[in-house]
């Protein structure tokens, strides 16, 4: 399904939408950085270069209550899971964090399933954007990606000029162009060829190139190199690196009490860049050191996951490298496994 | 096992526990309790591999991962026996028979006791790590059958720190068991093993493993051996089997890192590719081997 949308008429389908759903979207914040927010129609922003936050947060939030428990007089306790119904429409997401998406509703299924997490996935339409601007940090060719992948957005969108060539990709993204026809209008036969036009333009502006898929399966050997020490002397250990990522997705869960009888089990995002994320009740810790919790991360994304799920937990986003504050770059990290790797096996 | 279960739908939140009475509780040693949780309706058929876990939840507290040390079907209840370490186990110790406790579980692989049918098992505990052993020791007596002969090496503390003792005193007298205690350190009106429980397979440790040692070659051939305790422990019991060239697939052992969810998501047991909490806790030696040394 193949339409055209004029820009100026984004507004009143955002509008639209928001009859039945939240929309969230790019915004400007206070603080002058991109966002992705709920929106009323005016400030969507669907140009530039990927927002600084992913929107990994209204699939897998922040915090979230997981249930909400009462103890009784008689000391019976009763649960009620917390359970969320509301409908969302994400637009402008671009292929990186598209690829998120798919990873996490690909992680979080398996023989345990997150409700939570699978719910909202089920509640939300995706409405994807392909990307016209890398910015500095950006790599995501280097995975194997590409600034206009369809994967894991329900519609896509491309900015042609005057209007956005609209793809609908899944059965849930090609309803809602039928349920807002009027809205839309119909391609024209060469409009897909924005689609060629913008990877061309896009995949030229990446600055950073490394062929990741040439490590695959190899990123393990470089275990015991001495690379990691080179970085942990630096780190800091903030975990911002994690907490931006699009694709982690470990949390912490606690308890806590509203009143003496009532309170709520709940998760936050956690990072495994943070010392007592392994600490064992005995004091005991396997990654105690700052050298080994920098290679945890870099090896899950990179080989740990390629082993479980025979993909890279990467979409190269280069997050982790904008948000650094002592200026870790991942590529640079990539860079020198690759040498470790090409060294082995000279 | 799981391959007659039918994939859970989403709306089956694997997260919520259910709650059950705590029908007793038995003090164990000074730091240590027993506590009997009864099955609610509708849940008490478990469905159980020795060595597997639970997740305990005190509302308010906390939620903490704590292997089983028996199921009785015919009481229908869970026993757990659980160590005041931290700030949920202290609440827990806190706790009287009616109050209620969340469960969910068991979670995690067991150990592979089909495969130890017909064979010895030599199981060398350290400190708590006889709790989760415990189940394996009962499935052995109420199966004892299928399988050959048993021998307990446990190494605690000191001896106000030796759990399990009446049971103890009681496995001996059975046939084709034997038990074995160590303490860390003379200390005055104990007269038996003293030393780290890895003398216990030494070799030339005087009152060494019976089925190691002092029965035919084809004995100890025919024989798994169980180790449940600390890193630094089971690290020193493995030397001193790799001493003798004991078989690295005959060898299980389970880790216990920080886990919070149970079911592979949160990562905190990340170690290496495996999620502990799934892929383990169980590991024979010869996974451990291929496996990054972060447990």
């Amino acid at each position: 399904m193949r339409k055209r949308l004029q820009k100026q008429k984004l507004s009143s389908l955002i509008k639209k939408l928001k009859e039945d759903a939240t929309v969230i979207a790019p915004v400007m914040t206070d603080k002058n950085e991109v966002d992705f927010l709920p929106v009323n129609s005016e400030e969507v922003i669907l140009s530039g270069a990927r927002s600084l936050y992913s929107p990994k947060k209204y699939i897998f939030k922040q915090s979230e209550s997981m249930y909400d428990y009462t103890i009784q007089d008689s000391g019976k306790v009763t649960v009620k899971e917390s359970c969320e119904n509301e409908k969302q429409i994400i637009m402008g997401i671009r292929p990186c964090d598209l690829h998120a998406i798919e990873y996490m509703k690909e992680f979080y299924s398996g023989k345990y399933k997150d409700s939570y997490i699978l719910r909202r996935l089920e509640n939300s339409v995706l409405i994807g954007l392909a990307c016209t601007e890398p910015s500095t940090n950006c790599f995501c060719t280097s995975l194997g990606n590409s600034p206009v992948d369809t994967d894991g957005s329900d519609i896509m969108m491309a900015d042609a000029g005057s209007f956005y060539f609209v793809k609908g990709i899944t059965e849930k993204g090609k309803k809602l162009i039928e349920n807002n026809k009027d809205i839309f209008e119909d391609s024209q036969e060469d409009d897909e060829r924005v689609l060629s036009d913008i990877k061309e333009s896009c995949e030229k502006a990446i600055l950073e190139k490394i062929d990741v898929t040439a490590l695959k399966n190899k990123v393990g050997s470089a275990y015991n190199s001495d690379i990691w020490k080179k970085y942990s002397d630096i780190c800091v250990n903030c975990g911002a690196c994690t907490f931006n990522c699009p694709t982690c997705t470990c949390f912490d869960v606690a308890d806590t009490s509203r009143s003496k009888n009532e309170g709520c089990h709940y998760r936050t995002w956690d990072t495994c860049q943070n010392f007592a994320f392994t600490l064992h009740a005995s004091g005991h810790n396997p990654r105690s050191t700052s050298e080994e919790r920098l290679r945890q991360r870099v090896m899950h994304k990179y080989q740990y996951t390629v082993d479980q799920m025979d993909q890279f937990s990467c979409t190269g986003c280069g997050r982790c490298t904008q948000v650094c504050p002592v200026g870790i770059s991942m590529i640079a990290i990539l860079k020198d496994i690759k040498e470790v790797v090409d060294n082995g096996e000279e | 096992m799981e391959k007659n279960k039918k994939a859970p739908s989403i709306n089956q939140n694997p997260y919520i526990p259910f709650f059950g009475k705590l029908t007793d509780i038995i003090d164990e040693s000074h730091v240590t309790k027993r506590f009997f949780v009864e099955l609610p309706k509708g849940h008490e058929k478990v469905d159980f591999i020795p060595g597997q876990f639970f997740q305990l939840t005190v509302p308010g507290v906390g939620e903490i991962p704590i292997s089983l040390s028996d199921y009785i079907p015919e009481k229908k209840s869970l026993l757990f026996c659980i160590a005041n370490t931290g700030i949920v186990t202290n609440k827990i110790h806190q706790m009287k028979v009616g109050e209620f406790i969340g469960v969910r579980g068991p979670y995690g692989n067991g150990f592979p006791i089909e495969k130890f049918k017909g064979k010895n098992i030599v199981i060398v505990a350290g400190g708590i790590g006889l709790f989760p052993l415990r189940s394996v020791i009962e499935y052995y007596f109420r199966n004892k059958n299928d399988f050959n002969k048993l021998e307990v090496l446990y190494g605690a503390r000191n001896p106000r720190e030796i759990i399990f003792r009446e049971e103890m005193k009681s496995w001996r007298l059975k046939k084709d068991t034997t038990c074995k205690i160590t303490i860390d350190k003379p200390e005055k009106g104990w007269d038996g093993n003293t030393g780290f429980v890895c003398n216990l397979v030494d070799k030339n440790y005087s009152d060494s493993s019976e089925i190691l040692f002092h029965c035919a070659a084809s004995e100890r051939e025919n024989t798994v051996v169980l180790v449940v305790g600390p890193p630094v422990m089971f690290n020193s019991i493995l030397k001193k089997l790799e001493e003798i060239n004991f078989p690295d697939d005959s060898v299980y052992l389970s880790l216990e890192n920080h886990m919070k969810c149970g079911i592979g998501k949160c990562g905190h047991c990340n170690c290496g590719s495996k999620y502990v909490c799934q892929d383990g806790p169980i590991f024979s030696w010869k996974e451990l081997k291929t496996m990054e040394k972060e447990y």
